[in-house]
């Protein structure tokens, strides 16, 4: 994988952040300028990832497939992201002000949950879950049984008891929006790898998990910081900041594995004979 | 066009709406195929079960069972057209 320049640029930008995050634990419980400026650019992985998908989706069809409605929410998933980062940035160090909730930022971070939400349905579409649950009784009961468990656990761990401030109805929206629309996106995401795994396979197979490793470690450090802030226990610059980092690197590297996959695709099809032979077994996903 | 023919584009088609072109491009692949997509013209030119399999092996190098089933559910409003014995293995 690491053959590809975008990936050894995308890795060597994830090394440097992550030997900061890594430098930098040892000023973090002072939260002085070290720790606001690594807040403030991390999020630089998520912008390049993004901008790598947008590059991808035309490639695979654009708005026309399924695959390419898929990649474009990932790639506005990511580019919400750091637009969120981008706009609390400035609250604290253009106006110098304290975050406000909700705020524009929550604008973009809730967007890029409804994105992955859209998202994961279209990938979910892509890997054909329809068929296993015409298949067997099980699989629909999966479908089902998955998002219920997830949902009915984000609401005790991170909603029951949860005071709302009733007298502003978009923070009791987002209060609940946020841990609802996230348990949404992985149920999605869950759901299409339980009923493919055993049908998936091929060159597409390694971009697609890839893909949804990268939900859910996004859905980790998701749920961790709505845990934390709930408890008033969210510290910037802790582990979960390094687990965001780690959530858009990983989702850069899924799309970039479309775009290898895609350069795999164009090269198979100029080999001698008309590109009328087999790809080799590794790029089949055989390794 | 012939039901083996029409199985074809109803296949490349069923793939173009998850991939996009690229599932042209590997349908060129295959040999004994004819394409021209711009004109959604499909011919076969040689064993045609045959060529609807070799289309088939070449989706499921992408996806695995899943093309495979994306192939089925794409054929099988012309399945009826053809006896047992006729129908391409991959498509059973």
């Amino acid at each position: 994988m690491l053959k590809n320049k975008l990936q050894i640029l995308v890795t060597l930008i994830f090394l440097g952040f992550g030997g900061w995050w890594i430098e930098l634990q040892h000023v973090v419980s002072q939260q002085g300028s070290e720790v606001s400026w690594f807040e403030n650019t991390y999020g630089l992985m998520a912008l390049i990832g993004s901008i790598i998908g947008f590059c991808a989706i035309k490639k695979w069809g654009g708005l026309k497939t399924v695959l390419g409605k898929a990649l474009l929410f990932f790639s506005l998933g990511l580019f919400a992201q750091e637009a969120g980062q981008l706009i609390y940035s400035y609250y604290t160090q253009v106006d110098k002000i304290q975050i406000p909730y909700p705020s524009w930022g929550d604008a973009a971070y809730f967007g890029s949950v409804l994105f992955y939400i859209t998202a994961a349905f279209f990938l979910a579409k892509v890997v054909g879950i329809r068929f296993s649950m015409r298949k067997s009784f099980l699989y629909k009961a999966i479908a089902i049984i998955v998002p219920l468990i997830l949902l009915i656990g984000s609401y005790l761990i991170l909603l029951h008891n949860h005071q709302y401030d009733t007298s502003k109805p978009l923070t009791v929206f987002l209060d609940a929006g946020y841990p609802i629309g996230e348990a949404c996106y992985i149920s999605i995401a869950t759901v299409a790898y339980l009923l493919s795994r055993k049908m998936l396979g091929g060159i597409m197979k390694s971009g697609i998990l890839l893909v949804l490793l990268a939900l859910l470690v996004q859905y980790i450090s998701d749920f961790t910081f709505i845990y934390q802030s709930n408890r008033n226990t969210y510290v910037p610059g802790r582990l979960d900041d390094f687990s965001y980092l780690a959530a858009y690197f990983v989702m850069a590297t899924a799309l970039i594995r479309f775009h290898a996959i895609y350069r795999k695709l164009q090269h198979s099809n100029a080999t001698p004979h008309g590109g009328k032979t087999k790809l080799p077994a590794a790029d089949r996903g055989e390794e | 066009m012939d039901v083996y023919a029409q199985i074809v584009q109803n296949i490349i088609k069923a793939q173009e709406a998850i991939i996009g072109p690229v599932a042209v491009e590997q349908a060129e692949r295959v040999p004994h195929l004819k394409i021209n997509w711009d004109k959604h013209q499909v011919s076969i030119d040689g064993n045609e079960p045959e060529a609807v399999n070799a289309l088939i092996e070449v989706y499921s190098e992408l996806f695995g069972q899943i093309s495979k089933e994306v192939s089925k559910e794409a054929a099988s409003p012309l399945l009826g057209k053809l006896s047992g014995d006729k129908l391409p293995s991959a498509l059973k």
